[in-house]
């Protein structure tokens, strides 16, 4: 369903399906007509009660970090946006500019490879160990990052220690 | 002048290749091994995100080095535009493009080489791909094969690499060996017995991926899936051959022993559809790309059964031309071989199935002989 608010002249549009608008408590489809034409003044402020949730909901949607959002690739000026958008980097050069810094399959094939941070403890994989404080604080990191394959792993590897 | 590249398209699309046009094995069940290797250039942006001059670039320097390889001399060499839109969906099908490549233009490009056992792509998804086919399961073949040529290009061509990540590619998942196998499957037991659900749910525990080969969402048209390889990072080729290989070896067995606990328990349930099938390629006006793709695909079983009973004489020849058939009954395939003295109108069901008509060997009922009144 369509919505078109004007208020003091400026045009605000809300596009809704059906689920959302009864979740929301506000529409009914079948009873819109009848409330608007009984009601105005309740369904305006519900309308505006909705506008101010969505507002807020879009300002606090954490998509892309800022800090990313920002930077760039000197080579083939592609931006960490770009990458939320297509999943892909623009050249070679990406990987050594932001690619580590976001990208959690990336941080979990640096993590399983046979590279220098240790990560592959569990299955005894290096010489070199990680703490369990690091590991809980990767843990940690992971989970907030919603990256939870690798938190499992991190988890796994914090069991193993104990 | 095309270079070295001496083979015309027309030439190309003319018939399947060798390794498709084939049984594959003796059971019909593994069809073809395709190995592949992905690169990109150092110092270039990704295809996904170059513009026309940076892909034109990168195009001609890959160009450049294939031109100097053996292997591809009197092949054929080909800018996208210059394609067809039923010649790239041929050469799709046909495994010969990918879906990505068939969907660009200028700036990117194929070869393939004469015998159409190796193929190079430019700036598909990422900025070179080169591929060696082989017929049934021969992996290893196919494997040596395609390094050879990446060798080769290796010395003219310098790729992207991460100490720690191994190859780049435009998706970090990707990044790592950069190399792929697939293998052509033909499974009518496993799908008329409900297995390739739970096959293909299991897939990504296995680390590989089953689909159909022309990537249908409501079923594999006959019968035909792909299993590739889906490596994780730190997987070494040698590795992944070795995996594919269990893999495939076990799902080839797994096909066979249910066929013959069909046959064994249900003989009439398999005879049935071979039947049918063998009746409505020789008789139906119109026939469906689907339907064609399902009815050969119970002949090619049927044949495994010696369930058919072909005309006295053609056997062999009969079973030969099955394959082949499968692979000349799309819609693009009778496009771009449509008469030219028939009607622009003509259904292309139409064409199919005096396509199937002319080319399917005659067969009598299964238990009938020619001598009987």
């Amino acid at each position: 369903m369509f919505l078109t608010q004007i208020v003091n002249g400026e045009m605000t549009e809300l596009a809704l399906c059906e689920h959302c608008a009864k979740e929301k408590g506000v529409f009914d489809p079948q009873t819109l007509t009848f409330a608007e034409k009984f009601f105005p003044s309740m369904i305006q402020d519900k309308v505006n009660g909705l506008l101010r949730e969505l507002q807020s909901q879009k300002k606090h949607t954490p998509a892309a970090p800022e800090r990313d959002a920002l930077s760039q690739c000197p080579v083939c000026s592609f931006k960490s946006d770009d990458y939320y958008k297509t999943d892909r980097l623009g050249c070679p050069h990406c990987y050594s500019v932001f690619a580590e810094d976001f990208t959690p399959d990336l941080k979990k094939a640096i993590a399983r490879g046979a590279g220098t941070d240790g990560a592959r403890t569990a299955d005894g994989g290096h010489a070199e160990r990680l703490s369990r404080q690091e590991l809980e604080t990767r843990l940690k990191r992971s989970i907030e990052q919603e990256d939870y394959e690798l938190a499992a792993q991190l988890r796994d590897q914090i069991k193993a220690l104990s | 002048m095309n270079g070295p590249f001496t083979m015309r398209l027309s030439t190309i699309l003319k018939k399947p290749p060798a390794w498709l046009a084939d049984f594959g094995d003796s059971e019909d069940v593994v069809i073809a091994s395709i190995a592949e290797y992905k690169r990109n250039l150092e110092e270039a942006p990704f295809p996904g995100w170059a513009d026309e001059k940076q892909r034109q670039d990168v195009f001609l320097k890959i160009r450049g080095a294939v031109e100097k390889l053996a292997c591809f001399r009197k092949g054929h060499f080909a800018e996208m535009p210059s394609c067809t839109l039923d010649a790239r969906r041929l050469l799709t099908e046909w495994q010969m493009l990918t879906p990505t490549l068939a969907a660009r233009q200028e700036g990117c490009g194929f070869a393939l080489s004469r015998d159409r056992g190796a193929a190079v792509f430019i700036n598909d998804e990422e900025h070179l791909a080169v591929r060696a086919y082989e017929h049934g399961m021969q992996i290893d073949k196919a494997a040596g094969n395609a390094h050879r040529i990446l060798e080769e290009l290796s010395g003219s061509l310098s790729f992207a690499r991460d100490e720690r990540l191994g190859y780049l590619m435009s998706s970090p998942a990707c990044a790592g060996a950069g190399f792929r196998l697939s293998i052509l499957l033909h499974l009518p037991g496993l799908t008329i017995a409900d297995m390739i659900a739970p096959v293909m749910n299991s897939a990504e525990s296995l680390s590989i991926s089953i689909r159909p080969v022309y990537r249908e969402e409501n079923g594999a048209a006959g019968h035909l899936y792909e299993v590739s390889s889906v490596s994780p990072f730190d997987e070494k080729e040698s590795e992944i051959t070795d995996r594919m290989a269990r893999v495939v070896s076990t799902l080839a067995e797994r096909e066979l022993s249910v066929r013959c606990k069909f046959v064994e328990s249900h003989f009439y349930d398999i005879l049935d559809p071979v039947e049918r099938s063998v009746g409505t390629l020789h008789y139906a006006v119109r026939l469906g790309w689907r339907e064609t793709m399902t009815a050969l695909s119970f002949i090619r079983m049927g044949t495994f059964f010696d369930m058919i009973n072909w005309s006295a004489g053609n056997r062999k020849q009969a079973v030969l031309s099955l394959p082949a058939l499968s692979h000349t009954i799309s819609s693009s395939f009778l496009n771009l071989h449509r008469d030219p003295n028939l009607q622009e109108t003509d259904n292309v069901d139409v064409l199919r199935s005096f396509r199937v008509r002319k080319l399917l060997y005659p067969a009598i009922p299964f238990g009938v002989t020619l001598d009987e009144p």
